[in-house]
């Protein structure tokens, strides 16, 4: 009797530690289990598109055709920009960079006091790095905003609630809200161009190719063959986002 | 008063349900149908996301897949081949007509694309900018045939130039630049030498 108590009470304890021990795995390596139960959708989905931007500096000739045509494709409000373009003008006695109207009219002459002093001038265009690692997807207490399995940081617009955390956790100012719709705006990528398979309006428009669009997962693509050239640079890099906007020249003063 | 001595217990375990119930009921109603808890999203958004229309159609919609009358499609896909072989490949017809949701929208025409003789639009790329790289070619009014004829920024680009092929010969010949290369010669500028040359 006393032995076949003792025995029950070890089994049970057994099961107790076996089934914990299982139950903790699972709520440790929930996500990979969920996904195995699911079926292999999400890697499919993984496998189809891994979209990367690329931007050559030494290409740019700061006309603003890219700022015009983004404004005009998303319907951007005056006075915000989705992409902007900087000038960035070195000298010995410090760097001095401008963006009048998002570079969107081009850009007048550099003034000639500081024309004479400069050491090195140069056009950057700048937009939404749709990062790997982004801090504005962090921050949204709603879930508003999310990546696509494709790669592209959106904003849900009936779902955003306009606190505008995201515009403050962005470490490159890409995001704002829009006058008009009260909620977080940015760049897509174009979402909806790239989605129908064409290129991002910038793109489309940019008369030098300063701008490239592509797909990581296609070798013969522009963006994989510069990743794979490795001779890119990403914009603050120390925020360790993963930023998928791949510079090439980026001089190191750009921030 | 007389009633059960647990009858405070069994309120409160009716006010419990009903608070449980309306919260299930609110969090049912806020949380929308495509949420995917894993995700973290509204997996419809993209859906509502790729609807947004298009209003910059790239070269391909101007080369004419869309277009119904066959004397303008001809001639959208003469221009078209024509831009594709020369020096301005690299252009989208947008960059200069203006956008296409301005010139056909539901497939059909609504106006004419905008046509800019100005030479502003020119300069807006090859006006002389420090900022711009040295190999990308900017007005300078001491090349070879600028300077031949005096040609100041204000002068309209088109006299000479053709927007769709300005290093053509054409326009040259016209204003005997030939000869100047011929009496000049090859100039270390690299701008002058590529105009002229073919």
């Amino acid at each position: 009797m006393t032995t076949q108590t003792s025995n029950a009470r070890r089994v049970f304890l057994q099961k107790l530690l076996a089934g914990g021990a299982a139950a903790g795995m699972f709520m440790v390596y929930r996500q990979p289990v969920v996904a195995a139960l699911k079926g292999a959708d999400k890697t499919a989905q993984a496998a189809g598109h891994d979209y990367a931007f690329v931007v050559d500096v030494n290409r740019c000739i700061g006309c603003g055709q890219c700022v015009r045509a983004c404004s005009i494709e998303n319907d951007v409000p005056e006075g915000q920009y989705r992409t902007w373009i900087e000038r960035y003008v070195v000298t010995p006695d410090g760097v001095h960079v401008d963006s009048p109207q998002g570079g969107m009219y081009g850009f007048d002459e550099v003034d000639e006091g500081l024309a004479g002093e400069a050491i090195n001038t140069f056009f950057v265009p700048k937009l939404c790095n749709h990062c790997a690692e982004a801090p504005c997807i962090q921050v949204c207490p709603v879930g508003a905003t999310y990546r696509s399995p494709e790669g592209f940081v959106l904003v849900d617009p009936e779902h955003c609630i306009g606190c505008s955390y995201c515009v403050q956790a962005c470490p490159y100012g890409v995001r704002f809200i829009n006058k008009y719709k009260h909620i977080a705006d940015k760049c897509t990528w174009c979402y909806h161009r790239v989605s129908q398979g064409k290129l991002p309006a910038c793109v489309t428009v940019c008369p030098t190719q300063a701008r490239m669009f592509g797909d990581l997962n296609d070798p013969d693509s522009q963006v994989a063959r510069v990743r794979e050239a490795d001779n890119w640079d990403v914009l603050k890099p120390e925020a360790h986002t993963e930023s998928m906007c791949l510079y090439l020249g980026l001089p190191r003063v750009v921030v | 008063m007389n009633g059960s001595p647990r009858s405070h217990i069994y309120r409160l375990l009716v006010l419990l349900v009903i608070i449980g119930a309306g919260f299930a009921a609110v969090r049912s109603l806020a949380i929308p149908d495509s949420w995917d808890n894993e995700k973290f999203y509204r997996v419809d958004s993209l859906d509502d996301l790729s609807l947004q229309p298009l209003r910059i159609g790239g070269n391909e919609a101007c080369a004419g897949a869309g277009c119904h009358d066959s004397q303008g499609l001809a001639k959208h896909e003469e221009r078209f081949n024509a831009l594709a072989k020369g020096s301005h490949s690299g252009l989208a017809c947008e960059n200069c007509h203006g956008p296409l949701s301005d010139h056909v929208s539901d497939g059909r025409r609504v106006a004419s694309a905008l046509i800019n003789r100005e030479n502003t639009l020119c300069l807006g790329c090859h006006g002389p900018l420090l900022s711009r790289p040295k190999d990308f070619p900017q007005f300078n009014a001491e090349n070879t045939g600028h300077w031949y004829f005096d040609v100041e920024i204000t002068a309209p680009c088109r006299d000479c130039h053709d927007p769709h092929e300005p290093r053509h010969r054409a326009a040259l010949r016209d204003m005997g630049a030939l000869e100047v290369e011929s009496e000049i010669g090859a100039t270390e500028q690299p701008h002058a030498a590529s105009e002229v040359a073919q």
